[in-house]
């Protein structure tokens, strides 16, 4: 234990003492949060997404200019947390589920359906409104679980590739530094790391008026991701030929970008095409954020089926990881 | 007594035989430099002292425990300063050597004490990497000795050192030996191992050729020097 301490202290204290490390910890997450959140339009939709129940309303939504019909067996609470209106019309009834800060967007979904409907007098519109989200929440948020990945993944990539090449590795695996104390201590560093990187990005979604959930819940599942994609760090370069180290890292870039890119980070999962969509649904990354979101934004707990994904993935990367990231031969 | 001792030692990579039943033996207190050409097995050779590496096959004992069944407690109390050594970049000199005193278990008591013996107090506070390499050399060196070893490897420790350092840090070694601190010394450099060293074991394609004394190996060559010794020695191999 004590070895553990020291090596992650020193880990800490070298890599933070580094401006390039510090630019990648606090500026980049930032600088990625504020593209998606502005420049890709992620905080104002101009186009709504309207889930309906019946194909010929969606084809007529979609001449609007104004919504985008959709069907799907997307779940009501689902739909609004993925801040899309759901439209289940009857005979003589339709009922809107709209989310609770795009209100001001149902007169005129309504004035559509009932020219679709040949402006039916009798037709009775029963309104619930539920929590949806704003841009920077759903940025933000998503943010987290990119933060884990990408502090996980290069954390313990670049950090272990830097003292492979420095030879420092050589020298601690002469010392009674043990194998898992060095994968420990390289992993303690990436949760201090990820601590400090969600700071300045809690910051900036407070400055955009999005209060942030946090408990213990939410640390817990961020320092569990974090954990995760450690482990798949650890793997990528335990598994790297040694004279040929920094193709870990762009193992790594392979690895991470279509993580980060086909996940719910930036877009909802249903923005996604076809069989991509299933993919995205299901990779950590996505699955993380939904327990993130779900904590931080939405205030409700992660599904039983999300905890055991989280958990089991986190023990078998660790210890596929521990396993595989070798500090000596003889061992 | 015996700080280390070796009994066909034998190493393969791969199918690469590189290290092809190396005995010898190096005393308590004494300096022991390995000698030869590149790709003669000297660096396998310390890294297998040092437990990096596994022995193929091979009875090694380095302070009384076996390699590889007690290696643990070889790391524990060997000191290490291997060929290009470096520290955490971005921290400073005395939080190397504070780092490695606490991984020894020895905490900080020594570090301020072997940063001044070793002429680095005033760079105490320098990042490790703004020093030039002889200072980078002698940072390796602390860090090896606020282990407090009873044996101490030095894999080429003057590689790249202008002379002056040279002459330093062979100042240095000596004073490990008269603490009584057992050196095994890697090296190009024959005059540094004639003027330093109590016994040299030439390595030649895996093999030790010769074992002795620099001055019995002079004398079988009729040399005046352990360079010109070891060159005539080359020779008759076949070396250029």
């Amino acid at each position: 234990m004590r070895r553990i301490i020291y090596t992650a202290k020193a880990i800490i204290k070298d890599n933070l003492s580094n401006k390039t490390t510090i630019f990648f910890v606090i500026a980049f997450p930032l600088f990625l949060a504020m593209i998606f959140a502005f420049a890709f339009g992620a905080v104002n939709h101009t186009v709504e997404t309207v889930v309906v129940n019946q194909q010929g309303l969606g084809r007529f939504l979609n001449t609007s200019a104004m919504f985008i019909g959709i069907t799907s067996n997307i779940s009501v609470h689902s739909a609004l947390l993925h801040n899309y209106f759901v439209v289940n019309v009857s005979k003589n009834d339709t009922i809107i589920y709209y989310p609770s800060n795009y209100g001001y967007l149902v007169p005129s979904l309504k004035a559509l359906i009932l020219e679709y409907k040949s402006n039916d007098s009798s037709m009775v519109f029963t309104l619930y409104s539920g929590k949806g989200f704003t841009g920077s929440e759903f940025v933000i948020s998503g943010m987290i679980g990119v933060i884990a990945l990408s502090n996980g993944v290069f954390g313990v990539t670049g950090v272990s590739t830097g003292y492979y090449r420095d030879k420092l590795v050589d020298r601690l695996a002469a010392s009674p530094l043990k194998n898992h104390e060095w994968v420990i201590s390289l992993m303690i560093y990436e949760l201090v790391i990820t601590l400090i990187s969600i700071v300045p990005l809690f910051l900036l979604g407070i400055a955009l008026g999005f209060i942030p959930a946090i408990g213990v819940l939410f640390i817990v599942f961020l320092l569990l991701g974090t954990l995760t994609f450690s482990g798949l760090g650890a793997v990528i370069v335990g598994i790297t030929p040694k004279e040929k180290i920094f193709v870990s890292q762009i193992a790594a870039n392979i690895i991470t970008f279509p993580l980060i890119f086909l996940s719910n980070a930036f877009f909802p999962t249903v923005d996604f095409p076809g069989i991509i969509r299933y993919i995205v649904e299901y990779q950590p990354v996505s699955i993380l954020n939904d327990i993130i979101r779900g904590l931080i934004v939405y205030r409700v707990p992660p599904s039983p089926f999300n905890i055991l994904y989280i958990f089991l993935l986190t023990l078998v990367l660790v210890m596929l990881g521990g396993k595989t990231l070798r500090l000596r031969e003889a061992d | 007594m015996e700080a280390i001792k070796v009994e066909d030692l034998w190493k393969y990579y791969d199918e690469k035989e590189v290290l092809k039943g190396l005995t010898f033996s190096v005393n308590e207190g004494e300096i022991f430099s390995i000698l030869g050409p590149n790709g003669a097995g000297k660096t396998t050779t310390v890294k297998i002292l040092s437990c990096i590496d596994k022995p193929t096959r091979g009875k090694i004992e380095v302070l009384g425990y076996s390699i590889p069944s007690q290696c643990q407690k070889i790391r524990e109390s060997v000191g290490i300063v291997p060929q290009e050594f470096q520290g955490f970049s971005d921290l400073s000199v005395k939080d190397n050597a504070r780092y490695f005193a606490e991984l020894y278990g020895k905490g900080n008591s020594s570090v301020e004490e072997t940063l001044s013996k070793l002429g680095l107090i005033e760079y105490a506070n320098t990042r490790f990497k703004k020093l030039s390499g002889g200072y980078k050399r002698r940072v390796a060196i602390a860090c090896a000795l606020v282990g407090k070893p009873s044996l101490i490897y030095l894999d080429e420790p003057t590689v790249g050192l202008d002379p002056k350092s040279r002459r330093d840090l062979w100042n240095t070694i000596k004073e490990l030996k008269n603490k009584g601190i057992t050196v095994l010394l890697t090296t190009h450099y024959l005059d540094e191992a004639q003027k330093l060293s109590d016994k040299v074991a030439i390595m030649y394609n895996g093999k030790i050729i010769r074992s002795s004394t620099p001055e019995l190996i002079m004398k079988e060559f009729e040399k005046s020097s352990l360079e010109e010794a070891y060159l005539a020695l080359m020779e008759s191999l076949g070396e250029e």
